[in-house]
């Protein structure tokens, strides 16, 4: 029985198109991603405050 | 013309007269000294003895004294007092067998000569005041040397800011960048430099007296000066960052930014990096962090209680909450937070951990022979312990050189396929690493019984997330990938599947 559910996992995973997988990881990760980048940007109004202590 | 040392007794009658005399000729802030002595007394065992080393010549005040003391009207030395802390009774007079007290040495302090903010370069041992939670990371080694004998001391650096040469930023970026330059290797500032440096092209006034202290722009100037790689985040702009602090429902916004802020932070002091962490009026910095662990937590930065920071206005060894609570600190107050990196890394934490956790996510939710089964769900048929798992899994992403990786993974309790495939990967220089794990693995206040399941290897000198992943291994799967080719890849099967230790630093 356990054979044959590690065959099965082992069959899924051969089946696996890789080079689709790492387009789609891309394409994901550049929308994540690029809602970070908008909001990262740091103004000189931002920064005018001294540093004193 | 002879090196003078005198040994006195940590809070004996000779000490108080000392730290007395010391203490009346120091003007503004002595809180930095009395928490010196505070720290002292807490280590275990703690302080005992002293030895006071007179007329040496530091080089970090050196560079105060030429930028500065030299020359002003009112004369002051260039030789400063240095004193060096023992755990343990030391002989009166310091003979041969000074030697044997090696491992006593709980580190040095340098008094400056000058009357304002005294203390000087300090490098101190870890206080882990409970071993079980306190996580101090960004410690080197440092030589320090009494007569014939040399000191190691694996410890972190502290610095008090004189307020003519630099002000908090400057120390801040002092004590950061002595323990890059010691642990990485990079080039090491003098106080001067980071004052020159800061304002070469923005000066924004006066080189010195340097009392304005330095913007935040002035500080990453000073760092790229010097060639270390750095980069700021502001506290205001993390909101929209992707985390999965996001599914935390029961937080309201403002709640869910301070913790992805912290997450944030956490990554980089996590990976041995320390972080500059900046008020509207201050600047300290992150060396380590506390971990407190509760079963009923769904993201891993929740069990980040604090981080152990040195802040140069109130001494080493504090802690800053990461969730304000009455009257203490907390990073709510903290408006940016600057990172160094080594410069060969490219990829920051919070995308490092983008790019594993789609891989891993994709891959779990890869469908199974029908279209009601995912990945997933056949593990967990074959090991029904991990339905549990997998359903709360929480993550740990930090940065490695993947010369220790290997290292550390030669002695750890990893699967043995898992070992010998990681030992011959071809990996850049620095490598991102997401641990697996859920909050059950996780929440054991022992240490040494918190476990993982898996973790994921990401290139740290990827220009992006896509297609970040070097590795990847969530028991009983191990997969490692070809950066070059999307075609080529090496799929194992691990046999012994049970979660493994957590292997700290």
């Amino acid at each position: 029985m356990t054979k044959t559910k590690e065959k099965k996992m082992v069959r899924v995973i051969k089946s696996i198109d890789w080079p689709s997988f790492w387009i789609e990881h891309a394409n994901e990760s550049e929308n994540k991603v690029e809602g970070i980048k908008k909001v990262r940007i740091l103004s000189l109004e931002d920064s005018k405050k001294q540093f004193v202590m | 013309m002879y090196c003078k040392y005198k040994v006195v007794e940590f809070r004996g009658e000779e000490w108080q007269s000392f730290r007395m005399k010391i203490l009346s000729q120091y003007a503004v802030n002595k809180k930095p000294f009395l928490t010196l002595e505070r720290v002292l007394s807490e280590y275990n065992p703690p302080c005992k003895s002293v030895i006071i080393e007179e007329e040496y010549i530091d080089k970090d005040y050196l560079s105060e004294f030429k930028a500065f003391y030299s020359s002003t009207f009112k004369k002051y030395s260039s030789r400063c007092m240095r004193l060096h802390f023992f755990n343990c009774a030391l002989p009166k007079r310091l003979n041969n067998r000074l030697g044997e007290y090696k491992n006593n040495y709980l580190g040095f302090c340098i008094i400056r000569p000058t009357e304002l903010q005294r203390l000087g370069r300090t490098i101190l041992k870890p206080l882990i005041r409970n071993a079980s939670e306190d996580y101090i990371l960004c410690k080197a080694e440092y030589k320090s040397h009494i007569l014939e004998y040399e000191f190691l001391t694996e410890g972190i650096p502290f610095f008090q800011q004189d307020t003519k040469v630099g002000a908090c930023a400057q120390a801040a970026l002092w004590m950061a960048s002595r323990y890059m330059s010691h642990r990485f290797s990079l080039s090491e500032y003098l106080p001067y430099d980071i004052t020159h440096f800061a304002k070469r092209s923005i000066s924004w006034g006066r080189e010195f007296p340097a009392e304005d202290g330095l913007t935040e722009f002035q500080m990453l100037e000073a760092l790229r000066e010097k060639g270390y790689s750095s980069v700021i985040y502001s506290r205001g702009k993390v909101g929209a960052i992707t985390s999965q602090v996001n599914n935390l429902t029961e937080l309201n916004y403002e709640d869910k930014a301070n913790l992805k802020f912290a997450e944030i932070i956490y990554r980089y002091v996590e990976s041995c990096l320390p972080v500059l962490l900046c008020y509207d009026d201050h600047v300290i910095v992150a060396m380590g962090h506390t971990f407190i662990p509760n079963i009923q937590y769904k993201v891993g930065i929740q069990n980040i209680h604090s981080f152990i920071i040195n802040d140069d206005a109130s001494g080493p060894f504090r802690y800053l909450l990461v969730k304000k609570e009455k009257n203490c600190g907390s990073i709510e107050e903290i408006r940016s937070a600057i990172i160094i990196m080594p410069p060969e890394v490219v990829l920051k934490g919070e995308d490092a951990e983008i790019g594993a956790l789609i891989a891993l996510n994709k891959l779990l939710d890869f469908p199974g022979s029908n279209a009601d089964t995912k990945l997933k769900d056949l593990i967990s048929e074959l090991h029904p312990d991990y339905k549990k798992w997998l359903s709360n899994l929480i993550y740990r992403t930090y940065l490695l050189a993947s010369t220790e990786f290997k290292a550390r993974i030669s002695n750890s309790q990893l699967p043995k396929e898992v070992k010998n495939l990681y030992i011959r990967l071809l990996l850049p220089k620095y490598i991102w690493i997401t641990e697996i794990s859920s909050n059950e693995l996780m929440a054991n206040a022992n240490p040494e019984q918190r476990y993982k399941i898996g973790e994921i290897i990401v290139d740290s000198t990827a220009a992006s997330t896509a297609g970040c992943v070097i590795a990847m291994h969530l028991t009983p799967l191990l997969f490692a990938f070809d950066r070059n080719n999307t075609n080529k890849y090496t799929f194992k099967r691990v046999a012994l599947v049970q979660p493994y230790p957590i292997d700290y630093r």
